[in-house]
């Protein structure tokens, strides 16, 4: 079974959640300089600065989602969750099935706006999660990876009673 | 099982423990009233005489420690426990009622443990734990009973969950629950292992620096004029050298022997054994702790050096388990030190599920550079500025050198490797830990490449296992890439 990609929506999603951030801190930016430094000799290195911010800002909330897009992976098979993502420091996680204790479902309010889900994957060490999947794949993760941990349960019951 | 209180003396020692928070709050936000004035004694923003205000902060006192001593009757007259289809119930609460219930099966850790409080009233504190690592650090249950009712209470408990006869009943191995049957092997520790552990631990380091600090602190309340005064007459009678010698010799003696005094208290008679499939441990003279645990929820072994200990062959060695070591001041010991022969001993006796195995996966060759990198680079970018500010701060770069051997340690000592049942990960520089965990309580694993990584055929192999700590990993870095695959199959 090949890796599957998240929804092409996990890029605007991640966009509209990064332009919150970054609209907050241009904010705080304006407001330093127009109460403090406006008349002030660090006007020009502080408008400098933050020149240099904007452009980082700008792809932290643009750029990185459409790379970090092409990156992420996931491949669920009967006994592994396997995960690939990241763009200059790149990661690859492998849960055994048998390891999942609960799996949820969760969506934000942009997310919601675009009917796209995160599935989390709880193990006893820890949570992984697969964000932005359109909501009917994140149904049908959630679903099966919850039949695979209670046919795990019933299993061990099974082998103590 | 009836509903049974909470020994009574539990009202006096909760009272003592919130009256002391309660009181130092109280006097930390009224004391400037008190000492403001150029006279030592002040009014309330000079509306009251100091006979007056000093009245008034007794009378505040006193009310608190009324409300404190009410509401703790009340609290300990609410509270009850009791046993019921197997489970274990406990309910309290003055203005809101709760209720736990705890299945006998889901217990994890039993602790009874005693105080000072303990050893004057015959009480002990039985902690019981379930494993929820999604909880707080603090034990699910905490029962101040009588000694005897603890004992009990914990070994009935232990009986229900594994069906194994309580460990004071006539029918099992061990008719003392407190004492070590004379059939199972027991590993104490002896008076020289508390002197080892006292000047090779961190505890000499930590105390030191807490010492240091405790007297800057002081230097800070004391009037400047009369410090000043004070060493003047000080260097002019015994000048320089003997003072700063006999300062310094001061504060080594009192860091050694606090540190050596502590250490023995807190591991007096220290120890442990297996009676069948469970784990006891003792230890403490004053305060005294006893943990009991099934075996099969030690979810991995840590053997641990500082590098004095590595220096002189010395390990430290805690296990894993929910519940045992989470809480503060707690540490998860299986035994506090011995040698690498011990070591081995210890663990082969008291926990022979578990493999010990050397690690057969380490570092790349030729990633020596790779762990070098970062260290090398910060600590230069860090000593460029520093030399600019004043040249003597070049005296800082022994702080890189101990980064650059830690760094080149860590290329020595990273390895990985997996047997039949059991994982073993080393790592760190200066302190190098060895963690033995089984394989099924590995939860996932990781494996995260950078740009030079990429280039050199590495990865930086993360190991996720179930621990106290909601997540514990274990990162070990420059591993040969590709090695995730073979360990996802060893975990299954």
């Amino acid at each position: 079974m090949d890796f599957e990609r998240l929804s092409r929506k996990y890029i605007l999603s991640r966009a509209i959640a990064r332009s919150i951030f970054s609209g907050i801190v241009i904010l705080i930016a304006l407001g330093v300089f127009l109460i403090f430094l406006r008349d002030t000799p660090a006007a020009v290195p502080f408008l400098i600065g933050s020149a240099a911010l904007l452009l980082l800002l700008v792809l932290f909330t643009f750029l990185l989602p459409q790379i970090g897009y092409r990156r992420w992976r996931y491949r669920i098979t009967a006994d592994r969750v396997e995960i690939r993502r990241g763009v200059l420091f790149q990661n690859y996680t492998i849960i055994p099935m048998s390891r999942v204790q609960h799996v949820t479902m969760t969506a934000g309010p942009v997310d919601q706006r675009l009917k796209v889900s995160s599935v989390e994957i709880y193990t006893a060490g820890g949570q992984h999660t697969i964000p932005a999947l359109d909501a009917p794949v994140a149904e049908q993760i959630s679903g099966y990876l919850k039949e695979q941990v209670n046919r795990k349960l019933a299993a061990r019951t099974e082998s103590e009673g | 099982m009836e509903k049974r209180r909470c020994h009574p003396t539990a009202i006096l020692e909760k009272t003592y423990r919130s009256a002391l928070a309660l009181l130092a709050f109280f006097f930390a936000n009224f004391w400037g009233a008190l000492v403001n004035g150029e006279d030592g004694l002040s009014s309330l923003d000079g509306k009251f005489s100091s006979v007056t205000t000093v009245a008034l902060l007794a009378a505040g006192a006193l009310l608190i420690l009324i409300l404190v001593v009410v509401y703790q009757f009340f609290f300990w007259k609410s509270a009850v426990y009791w046993i019921e289809n197997n489970m274990l119930c406990y309910e309290s609460g003055v203005f809101t009622r709760r209720k736990i219930e705890m299945a006998a099966d889901k217990i994890n850790t039993v602790d009874a443990n005693r105080g000072l409080f303990g050893i004057l009233f015959g009480t002990s504190h039985l902690k019981i734990d379930s494993g929820n690592v999604t909880q707080s650090k603090k034990a699910e249950f905490e029962l101040i009973l009588a000694t005897s009712e603890a004992f009990r209470l914990r070994d009935e408990l232990l009986a229900r969950k594994t069906g194994a006869p309580p460990a004071g009943s006539p029918d099992a191995g061990n008719p003392d629950p407190n004492r070590p049957a004379a059939a199972f092997p027991v590993f104490r520790a002896r008076p020289m292992d508390f002197l080892k552990l006292s000047f090779t631990g961190n505890r000499l380091i930590l105390f030191g620096f807490s010492l240091l600090a405790f007297f800057g602190g002081l230097s800070g309340l004391l009037p400047d004029r009369a410090t000043e005064s004070f060493f003047e007459k000080l260097l002019e009678t015994a000048g320089w050298a003997a003072v700063v010698t006999s300062a310094v010799l001061i504060y080594l003696v009192i860091t050694v022997l606090v540190t050596v005094v502590s250490t023995f208290l807190r591991y007096y008679g220290f120890a442990a054994w297996r009676e069948g499939d469970r784990l006891r441990m003792t230890y403490g003279l004053i305060h005294q702790r006893s943990y009991t645990f099934p075996a099969d929820k030690v979810h991995a072994v840590t053997a641990s050096q500082t590098i004095l200990q590595r220096a002189l062959r010395l390990w430290a060695v805690e296990v894993c388990v929910i519940g045992y070591g989470g809480e503060k001041n707690e540490e998860a010991v299986l035994f506090p030190i011995c040698s690498r022969e011990e070591r081995d001993r210890i663990i082969a006796a008291l926990l022979p599920e578990f493999t010990l195995l050397p690690p057969s996966d380490h570092c790349k060759k030729g990633t020596l550079g790779l762990f070098l990198v970062w260290p090398v680079l910060w600590t230069l970018a860090a000593a460029v500025p520093a030399f600019a500010v004043h040249p003597l701060f070049w005296l800082l770069q022994i702080f890189s050198v101990l980064i650059w051997l830690s760094a080149f340690l860590q290329y020595a000592n990273t390895g990985i490797g997996a047997g039949m049942n059991t994982l073993v990960a080393v790592n760190g520089g200066l302190s190098r830990t060895v963690t033995y965990i089984r394989l099924h309580s590995v939860q996932s694993l990781g494996e995260r490449r950078g740009p030079l990584q990429r280039k050199t055929g590495c990865c930086t192999l993360r190991v996720d296992y179930y621990a106290p700590a909601l997540r514990s990993i274990i990162v070990l870095r420059q591993l040969p890439a590709s090695l995730i695959g073979r360990y996802e199959e060893a975990v299954g």
